[in-house]
């Protein structure tokens, strides 16, 4: 039981450790670059931008898992099969289609910024909890679903009791990969004035200043580790696998 | 409870599942709806749940109409297990079984209880069954199971949808004996869709023949087996019906005394259960050791002449003549000892079992 | 019946000072093109007694119409550019919806039609037949993007040669990586956790993180900080791991009554394993080299912040000059790289699993 802690804390700690305290990032960075002489990247301290990397996404992820898990539920009722074929492909295609690109098509119509890039975030997370969605219902057998209905279960506890939470694992591990992939694409919002920890990242390469790079790679890379492990708590092994 | 249609029709587009069919099935019988495949027999079946809704006609559950009801409360009335049983994998057996006392808002104390009672009523140890998972049963297991849960709020009726067919047949057999029994005991009305012939005609007792969406005959199994209705039917059960009928007789109804001798010590007691030049040896308990042709015994030793008991040679009592005629068959032999925990019970005869398959041919015959 | 999609008969383009302008309004003449479109069909369906007809006429249309949009657009801009001058008309965002709302129209409309697949197939063939076409043909020379490309033409096609080495070398060394650490998860247990754990861990980074992570040790060591050699390291790590879990996957679920079934007859180990497990394992091998390829073109995109060049180079220059077609000139080629990429691995696979299925 206490076992499936052990990640997320340990994560968290790390992340905690190098974002918060400024003597420690420094301490960190100046072991790692001997020589160089500005170490913190001066335009915004570490914490209100892992801060505002977190904002990023949360917000798209939260929108996308609305969208996402809405859709691919109403694309699986009755009255929803219609745009199952359409749902099918953009899942699908969600999986090809870069996580670069998705910024880039969408920056130049919505402008650059913090509300335009969650647009994008959103409108690309939305893919991988969709397939989630789509593979964890398709999976449900429909010989189990008729036995529920036999026995009695109205629509909406047969949801709850019994597709919802056999689909769920499936569900949240699409919604795991899409927040994971999230930190990553949100840390290129800083080419588009978004903020967050892409930012001294880019900073670091334009003007050589390795600190910088490592300051931003080191935060953005435990972020994403630490969101990864929080994902990893709610990790239910299906009992039948 | 009974169960009318009347003039059920159902369509896929443009194929005919159920053809106007009109009938009426009694309360308290075992009904079994028997066809083969695509004759609308789980169709129908599901028309009574309300999981088919037909296209026209009715159907009337004590002469109220079944989508009167709220689909739910329906079905939470009516104890429903098919093939494929459907556990959820995600509940324990003690949690699948509880599913529709739950929704009943049952109490935890009651549900319980009515958990134990179920498994223990189906054959499981409910210690060791009541925490496991679908996936750790065997397919017999996770039947009877299915079969738990479907009694499980005590319904008045129960549909059952070829819930014995996707185990192994030796199983099969045993979970259509211990139905039977439960059957027995709780006298539920029950609508049961098999496309066996056999076992239809083993459980019901009415059938229900249906080709082709349309009910071919109404019957109780052995009048389904003397007079066919159609040449389908005929068929259908198949050109062995006289031996099917014996299946429906135990060898219990049929045995006769056994002339037996006790062996006790070497020594022959006297015969007793009428004259006979064979005779079942016993000992003092009653335990069948043997058989042997008095006319062979010489004095001495009655154990020299004593040809022994095989096990392949004694049949049981709630065995069906069937059985003990292919034994019969089999072996040569004219006349069985009937068994019950190893002592001789009885003993059936060739001329008995023959005796009772021409026995309905000649009830036909009187007016 | 009703038809499904979006209305957007209203389609501007801009011009650099940014006037809009409509097909309703402006360009008369494509609206009124677009609206017979809508128009004959339509007339069809209501005399038609065949009930698929609406559907079909409708699937119709929603293949039509974004060729017919394209031609138009290409038109339009010839028309109002005239040679040598500096007026740009690119497409806005009407035109997009349009021509996306039309494909998942007629995606969606596609199994109500009920035509056999090859007519629906060719139905989906249309658009970017017509974009080949008027490519070759330079209908669509005006257009702001054609432009860009034909200015910035020896930058493209470096970007583009650098983004395919990169990504397919680093494909390459994953492919190596990843089947050698599959491989070797499979034979000893004890290494499956770490190695595992590690690649996962890589996977888990953000793709900029990792560059600039290992740009700081690899200059350390000599090796050159900015430039492709973090990039190729990283790109390879990142491909390795859906490699080494497809690899560990196809033999660890290899059928083990075959396994037994060749060594009964006789087979040796090396025997054993090119002429049965290899076999039977490489599908499954490969649809992870399929995900690993795809992904690489798109994590080669972030490739170029770090300096190593490729399409993405041309993207971020847009997004820096905010010069939108040159960043779609950067992220168009790599999204339908991207699909090409997995299109061929499709194919390749496709015919694979036919052979073996014999």
């Amino acid at each position: 039981m206490i076992r499936r802690w052990v990640a997320p804390v340990f994560w968290t700690a790390l992340l905690a450790l190098f974002v918060v305290d400024q003597t420690v990032t420094k301490g960190i960075l100046g072991m790692l670059c001997p020589g160089q002489v500005n170490l913190l990247y001066p335009r915004a301290d570490l914490l209100s931008l892992t801060l505002e990397h977190l904002a990023l996404v949360a917000t798209s992820s939260a929108l996308a898992a609305i969208v996402g898990v809405g859709a691919g539920l109403a694309v699986t009722r009755p009255w929803g099969t219609l745009f199952r074929p359409l749902a099918d492909r953009l899942a699908a295609f969600g999986q090809t289609f870069p996580p670069a690109a998705v910024l880039a098509l969408t920056i130049p119509w919505l402008g650059f910024g913090f509300a335009p890039t969650v647009l994008g975030l959103w409108l690309y997370g939305t893919l991988p909890v969709l397939r989630g969605t789509l593979v964890g219902l398709g999976q449900v057998s429909v010989s189990l679903l008729d036995a529920g209905r036999g026995l009695g279960f109205g629509p909406l506890s047969l949801f709850l009791q019994v597709e919802g939470p056999l689909a769920f694992p499936y569900l949240w591990s699409g919604l795991r990969s899409s927040v994971v992939v999230n930190v990553g694409t949100a840390a290129l919002g800083a080419t588009v004035g978004a903020g967050g920890l892409g930012a001294p990242i880019v900073s670091g390469l334009v003007t050589q200043n390795y600190a910088f790079l490592l300051e931003g790679a080191i935060a953005s890379g435990l972020l994403a580790l630490t969101v990864d492990a929080w994902f990893g708590v709610v990790a239910r092994p299906n009992p039948s696998s | 409870m009974t169960i009318a249609f009347d003039e059920v029709r159902m369509l896929y587009g443009s194929q005919v599942a159920l053809d106007g069919l009109t009938l009426t099935l009694a309360h308290r019988e075992l009904t079994v709806l028997v066809g083969p495949s695509g004759s609308g027999k789980s169709t129908l079946l599901r028309t009574i749940n309300h999981l088919v809704v037909p296209t026209s006609g009715t159907v009337t559950l004590d002469g109220r109409r079944v989508d009167s009801w709220k689909p739910e409360d329906l079905r939470r009335g009516i104890g429903y297990g098919i093939q494929s049983v459907g556990l959820f994998p995600h509940h324990t057996v003690g949690k699948n079984i509880a599913a529709v006392p739950s929704l009943l808002k049952w109490s935890r104390a009651k549900i319980a209880d009515r958990v134990e009672e179920l498994l223990v009523l189906v054959g499981l140890d409910p210690s060791r069954y009541r925490d496991r998972y679908p996936h750790e049963l065997s397919g017999g297991e996770a039947q009877r199971v299915g079969v738990a849960r479907a009694l499980a709020a005590d319904p008045p009726l129960l549909l059952l949808d070829e819930p014995f067919s996707a185990v192994d047949p030796v199983t099969r057999l045993r979970l259509q004996g211990e139905f039977l029994s439960i059957q027995k005991t709780l006298h539920k009305t029950v609508v049961f869709v098999t496309h066996d012939v056999d076992e239809a005609i083993r459980l019901a007792d009415r059938i229900v023949l249906l080709d082709h969406g349309q009910v071919v005959q109404y019957d109780t199994p052995e009048t389904l087996l003397d007079r066919p209705a159609t040449p389908f039917a005929a068929r259908f059960l198949g050109s062995d019906r006289a031996l099917k009928r014996l299946s429906r007789r135990t060898v219990a109804e049929y045995a006769k005394p056994a002339p037996r001798a006790v062996l006790d010590r070497g020594k022959l007691g006297p015969v007793t259960g009428g004259p006979s030049r064979f005779v079942w040896v016993t000992d003092t308990e009653g335990r069948l050791l043997g058989s042997l042709d008095t006319e062979l015994l010489t004095g001495t030793d009655p154990g020299a002449v004593l040809s022994p008991a095989g096990e392949d040679l004694v049949i049981s009592r709630q065995a069906s003549l069937r059985e003990a005629l292919s034994v019969m068959v089999g072996t040569g032999a004219r006349a069985l000892p009937v068994v019950e925990a190893d002592r001789l019970w009885g003993e059936i005869r060739l001329h008995d079992i023959e005796g009772a398959g021409q026995q309905s041919a000649l009830r036909v015959a009187e007016p | 019946m009703t038809l499904i999609g979006p209305w957007l008969q209203v389609k501007p383009n801009r011009i650099v000072e940014g006037t809009s302008r409509s097909l309703a309004f402006d360009d008369g003449f494509w609206g009124a093109v677009c609206l017979g479109l809508w128009a004959l069909p339509l007339l069809v369906s209501v005399f038609s007694k065949n009930p698929r007809t609406p559907a079909r006429a409708a699937w119709a249309i929603f293949v039509m119409v974004p060729v017919v949009v394209l031609l138009g657009s290409g038109a339009v801009a010839s028309a109002l550019v005239p040679d040598g001058s500096f007026v740009r008309v690119s497409p806005s965002w009407s035109f997009w919806i349009t021509i996306l709302g039309c494909y998942a129209g007629a995606l969606v409309l596609g199994p109500l039609t009920e035509l056999p697949r090859s007519w629906l197939t060719l139905g989906k063939a249309v658009f970017p037949a017509a974009c080949l076409v008027g490519l070759a043909t330079g209908a669509f020379a005006q257009l702001s993007l054609l432009k860009e490309f034909v200015a910035q033409s020896d930058v493209f096609w470096d970007a583009a040669r650098i983004h395919l080495i990169l990504s397919g070398v680093a494909v390459l060394a994953g492919t190596l990586l990843g089947t050698l650490t599959g491989w070797g998860a499979h034979r000893l247990v004890q290494f499956r956790r770490p190695a595992f754990f590690f690649l996962n861990l890589v996977q888990t980074l953000p793709s900029l993180a990792l560059f600039g992570l290992l740009i700081v040790p690899l200059a350390a060591l000599g090796l050159g900080g900015i430039g492709p050699t973090p990039a190729l390291v990283a790109l390879a790590l990142y491909a390795a791991f859906p490699i080494a879990r497809s690899t560990l996957t196809a033999f660890d679920h290899l059928d083990a009554a075959v396994l037994d079934a060749g060594r009964g007859l006789g087979m040796g180990r090396a025997h054993l394993f090119f002429r049965v497990q290899f076999p039977l394992a490489l599908p499954v091998v490969l649809e992870g080299v399929r995900t690993a390829s795809v992904q690489a073109v798109g994590n080669t995109v972030v490739a170029a912040l770090i300096g190593a060049g490729g399409l993405g180079s041309l993207v971020f220059l847009g997004l820096g000059q905010y010069a939108p077609d040159l960043i779609l000139l950067g992220t168009l080629p790599v999204v339908v790289l991207a699909l090409a990429v997995d299109l061929g691995w499709v194919i390749v696979l496709g015919l694979l699993n036919r052979r073996v299925r014999t």
